[in-house]
């Protein structure tokens, strides 16, 4: 078991590396440097830069050093000093702008994906055990439609009628009065209160996606002989299923973390782009837009690591779940 | 030996089994009649896809959809204390409901071919035994424990209190078949029904299953029935023989008088397929001349015609025989038998 | 039943005549695979919908009364137009379809202008009506459209105007080509990706396959929007129209091969073992010969499935992309681009029918969904997904 985490923990570290390189390049991608997009616009404000802190900045971020000179004191700024660059279009350390943001999308996608799997379990058992059922015939459908909506024009499409409707706005994360108030219990229920819009917006594809595996995996289970061995032993049918075939179809529904949380995340991004909600997304867009890059590749970076540590906890809970792997 | 003579334990009856399929009904068993004695090892033999394991599954009423029992009754003897004996029609019950759950696993229980695929992947063995007893016997975790560890011994596991623990990926083929038999004698049933069950371990591994099925037969008095097509194996611990050809029991005997007069064409076709009675391993089924047919178009009259070196033309091909019972008591479905019934008496070729 | 069970018998054994038995397999593969894809109902009209989506992106010119770019600030937000197709004149209803005008009304405190129907000002319209001119198909230059004002300056909007006094339903014509075309373009690409990596995944093994893996592991692990993002934002915006066009489906595609080298892998690993690939390779065929004679096209209906249930998935990357200004830009019309006219939620909830090019993308993506299900399902009917 210690084994199979250490193993898995060594595979994610060049995983890692592989995103923080692609980090970069974006980083990099726009033309001209970090430095002159500042000189140009503090000059743009009729502003001038002192040549001095100009020279000590070249130096903190390597620029006009070779480009894996100035990788490495971007990655070493990262993990020795948690300094991730500076935002010329906020004139903020980056490090200052993105952890409650951060913090905030990684609640958001945790939510939904518990959100996500409390739906598509019972619908996903349901529509298997129910094979060719009207229900199944239904919950397919909607699937299908699920996945064939993008997340934007799902948000766009719950804002009109929260708007045209309900005649209130249906975007953010906190009422106003809660905005820039510290975090509080009554914060907390005001957020849960918002959440759930983003969260049925974000889990829908994700959904319907799950239900399906489920009810395949479930299917295949369902014909197995140890399903028969149960059955045979006495136990009611509630229990035959419950214990047995769902127990072992749960193996693969949980190890499709590794794709569902990168997914998550994606949508994430873009829902709260619409509903213009205090997560990554739409400052992502914002330094995008204006090319505020390490804003920008910093984001990038953290949304991949959080898949990553994400994906690595899939891969630990299917461990214990499975002994085969657990024991091998 | 005449099987009446014995406490009847099981008595099928005209047992149909049908799966309603798009292309058609495949009538897996069409008419079965046979009986299970306590004390008593039957050994059901046939060809592959004769209806064998779907009449174990009947017993139980654990039948995969869209199968589901459409005519006969499986009358069981349940002993209810004080020497009373209680009938229940098996076939009768509703699959889903108390009364057959609570003779599942506890009266009449099975052990099944693959115990690999037979076992749940993810739950220990001794989980899985521990289940079923607590599912039947009050007793708490412990004492269940207890006991399941004490059936594991009984099966001949070495160190039952370490493999208590073990998946059944971590046991040896022939090991888990022992677990699986272990889970099915744990609540000490008056039958056991096992369906192949060494099909999937190597030879010596099969010996020892069987012997270990004998022993805890005589030990526990419960009656076996076993599933097989192996002769050599019905030779060695049969005391009741039934043949199966395309759902139906062809001939029901003792094992003496399957294998020293077998009455009905196919069981001598089928013993004819034998070299010799100890070459096992060739004994096989599948030499008889023909092929099986196909199950959606079942021949006219005697399912066996077509293959058949004794058929009469006319006859055979249009009516179909019925259960006929002969003077020394077994049980045979051909019309050769027929005339025999109703101008002779029948001579004991032995 | 038996007649498919016949035709399945022919086994393929190592001799002389493999080729022949080879090619009959193939083609019975087709035909098996045809007459399962039948049975699937709601894939046949999925099929169907496919297909008119395409036509209209082929026949864009034709079908649109009006170019993109043609705007008429007078009819900001216009509501759609009911089309009317009897005329009640002093003589009694005569057979006219036509279009009314409006009577633009300013709400002198909310300052919103209301269109209201004005039933006297009759617009007619016809088929087959002359407007602007273009090439059909690239080839023939023609002005006849299907549908039109039969004046060309009269205002028609069957699906109302944008905020520029755009025709909608025009745009939306034209933005099923762009977006449709990124959908086939993009999965070429990735296919191309797909079918080499894939295919040296499963035909080589050991490192190579193991590199490849790796690297489709890491992809898959990475949150694809804002990677996308990043990638087109770094588009420069000095580029032309086409070159952003071809940079974003580059970007698409430099990400979504990954499915597609995976089915291909799995293809060419279990054909690899099969019968007749052994046979041929028994009877000393060269390599290449193997993989474009029967590996090929025995697998050629399971990789039209595949690209088929890639194809929505491009389309919905695209749209996102353009609609968060990050992918196509104006001029261009795409689907995506259109709905950037909806992110305004005060905009949609004056003009709701600035949402009907999410329609077509629904209906486009969900008819794909069930075509290459149902293409999948008859290809091989014993894989569920
Ligand atoms: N789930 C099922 N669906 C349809 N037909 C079945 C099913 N299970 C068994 N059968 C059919 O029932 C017949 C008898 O099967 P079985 O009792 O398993 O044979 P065997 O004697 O080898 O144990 C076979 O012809 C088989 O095709
Ligand atoms: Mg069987």
């Amino acid at each position: 078991m210690l084994g199979f985490i250490a193993r898995r923990i060594l595979y994610a570290i060049p995983t890692f590396f592989a995103v923080s390189i692609v980090a970069f390049i974006i980083i990099q991608l726009p033309p001209g440097d970090y430095l002159t997009t500042l000189v140009a616009s503090m000059a743009s404000q009729g502003e001038t830069v002192d040549p001095a802190a100009l020279e000590a900045l070249r130096n903190r971020y390597g620029l006009g050093e070779p480009i894996w000179v100035q990788y490495f004191k971007w990655m070493s700024n990262i993990f020795l000093r948690g300094d991730f660059g500076q935002s010329f279009e906020w004139n903020q350390p980056v490090a200052s702008l993105i952890w409650n943001r951060l913090f905030l999308s990684f609640m958001l996608s945790l939510s939904t994906l518990l959100f996500v799997w409390a739906v598509a379990l019972p619908v996903g058992i349901y529509s298997a055990v129910r094979q060719y059922s009207l229900g199944d015939y239904a919950f397919t459908f909607l699937g299908f439609i699920g996945l064939a909506i993008p997340n934007f024009l799902l948000a766009l499409l719950l804002m009109y009628i929260g708007f045209r409707f309900f005649g209130q706005s249906v975007g953010g994360l906190f009422s106003p009065e809660y905005q820039e108030a510290p975090w509080s219990w009554a914060k907390f229920v005001d957020m849960l209160s918002h959440l759930w819009i983003p969260i049925v917006i974000i889990g829908t594809a994700g959904t319907a996606s799950l239900i399906r595996i489920m009810r395949a995996n479930l299917l295949d289970e369902l014909r197995k002989p140890y399903v028969v061995t149960a059955r045979a032993k006495g136990l009611p049918e509630h229990q035959v299923i419950l214990r047995y075939p769902v127990r072992v179809a749960l193996n693969p529904f949980v190890s499709t973390i590794g794709w569902v949380l990168p997914a998550l995340i994606s949508g994430e991004a873009i829902t709260a782009i619409v509903l213009s909600l205090p997560t990554t997304g739409p400052l992502l867009l914002r330094a995008l837009m204006s090319q505020d890059m390490y804003l920008a590749g910093s984001f990038i970076l953290m949304l991949s690591t959080l898949t990553i540590i994400g994906t690595l906890l899939s891969d630990v809970l299917l461990a214990l779940l499975d002994p085969r792997i657990r024991l091998e | 030996m005449n099987p009446s003579s014995q406490e009847l334990l099981i008595d099928i009856r005209g047992l149909k089994t049908h799966f309603p399929l798009d292309e058609g009904v495949v009538k897996a068993v069409d008419g079965v009649d046979l009986s299970i004695h306590r004390n008593r090892t039957l050994c059901v033999v046939g060809e592959s896809g004769c209806g064998k394991s779907i009449t174990a599954r009947s017993i139980l009423q654990i039948v995969d959809k869209p199968g589901r029992i459409v005519e006969g009754s499986i009358l069981y003897y349940r002993q209810s204390g004080m020497g009373n004996v209680e009938v229940i029609d098996l076939a009768a019950l509703d699959p889903y409901g108390a009364a057959i759950r609570d003779i599942r696993g506890k009266e009449i229980s099975m052990v099944f071919q693959e115990p690999m695929t037979s076992l749940s992947p993810v739950h220990t063995i001794g989980r899985q035994i521990t289940e079923a007893i607590r599912l039947h016997m009050p007793l708490s975790k412990r004492e269940a424990k207890a006991h399941a560890i004490e059936m594991l011994r009984h099966v001949g596991i070495p160190q039952p209190e370490l493999r208590f623990d073990d998946y059944p990926f971590q046991l040896s083929g022939g090991m888990r078949q022992r677990a699986m038999i272990a889970m099915a004698l744990s609540c000490n049933p008056s039958l056991v029904i096992a369906d192949e069950p060494t099909t999937a371990v190597d030879v010596t591994t099969q010996a020892q299953i069987l012997e270990l099925l004998a022993r805890l037969q005589a030990e526990h008095g419960m009656a076996v029935m076993l599933i097989t097509h192996d002769l050599g194996v019905v030779a060695e611990t049969a005391d009741d023989v039934a043949v199966m050809y395309l759902g139906q029991v062809v001939e029901f005997g003792t094992v003496e008088q399957i294998f020293f007069s077998p009455k009905h064409p196919y069981t001598r076709a089928l013993l004819k397929s034998i070299p010799t009675m100890s070459r096992r391993a060739q004994g096989r089924l599948d030499s008889i001349r023909g092929m099986v047919p196909d199950p959606f178009n079942r021949p006219q009259g005697c399912p066996f015609h077509t293959r058949c070196e004794e058929k009469i033309a006319g006859v055979c091909d249009r009516i179909a025989p019925p259960r006929i019972t002969l003077e020394d008591g077994r049980d045979v479905r051909c019309l050769l038998y027929a005339q025999d019934i109703e101008m002779t008496p029948v001579q004991d070729a032995a | 039943m038996t007649s498919e069970a016949q035709i399945m018998t022919p086994e393929v054994r190592p001799d002389p005549a493999v080729e022949e038995e080879a090619r009959i397999y193939v083609a019975s593969q087709w035909k098996l695979t045809w007459w399962r894809f039948r049975k699937h109902k709601v894939a046949m009209v999925s099929g169907a919908i496919v297909i008119f989506v395409y036509l209209v992106a082929l026949f864009a010119e034709f079908l649109a009364p009006f170019p993109t770019d043609m705007y008429n600030s007078r009819y900001t937000f216009a509501p759609p137009q009911r089309v009317h197709l009897f005329l009640s004149t002093e003589e009694g209803l005569k057979f006219q379809p036509h279009v009314n005008g409006f009577d633009v009304e300013i709400d002198p405190v909310a300052l919103r202008r209301t269109f209201v129907v004005d039933p006297d000002v009759v617009y007619p319209i016809g088929f087959f009506v002359e407007g602007f001119s273009y090439r059909l198909l690239g080839l023939f230059e023609t002005n006849i459209h299907l549908i039109g004002p039969i004046n060309p300056a009269d205002p028609m909007y069957l699906l109302g105007a944008d905020r520029l006094g755009r025709d909608v339903f025009s745009r939306l014509v034209f933005g099923t080509r762009i977006s449709m075309s990124i959908g086939l373009v993009g999965v070429f690409l990735s296919f191309i990706l797909g079918i080499l990596l894939g295919g040296v995944s499963g035909l080589y093994g050991g490192m190579a396959d193991n590199l490849i893996q790796r690297l489709i592991e890491f992809i898959r692990s990475v949150p694809t929007i804002p990677l996308w993002l990043g990638l087109a934002a770094a588009l420069p915006m000095t580029w032309s129209p086409l070159a952003v066009y071809f940079g974003i489906t580059v970007i698409l595609s430099l990400i979504g091969w990954t499915d597609l080298a995976r089915v291909v892998r799995g293809r060419f690993l279990t054909l690899r073992t099969e019968d007749f690939v052994m046979a041929a390779r028994l009877d000393g065929a060269s390599q290449q010969r193997i993989i474009w004679k029967y590996m090929v096209p025995s697998f050629t209906s399971h990789i039209i499935a595949s690209l088929t249930l890639a194809i929505p998935g491009m389309i919905l990357a695209e749209t996102a992309l353009s609609f968060l200004g990050l992918g196509l830009r104006p001029p261009i019309v795409s689907w995506g681009v259109l709905l950037q006219e909806a992110q305004n939620i005060r905009a949609v909830a004056t003009a709701p029918w600035l949402l009907t090019p999410g329609i077509a993308v629904v209906v486009t993506v969900l008819a794909l969904n069930f075509l290459g299900d149902g293409l999948r399902d008859a290809a091989d009917p014993y894989s569920r997904g």
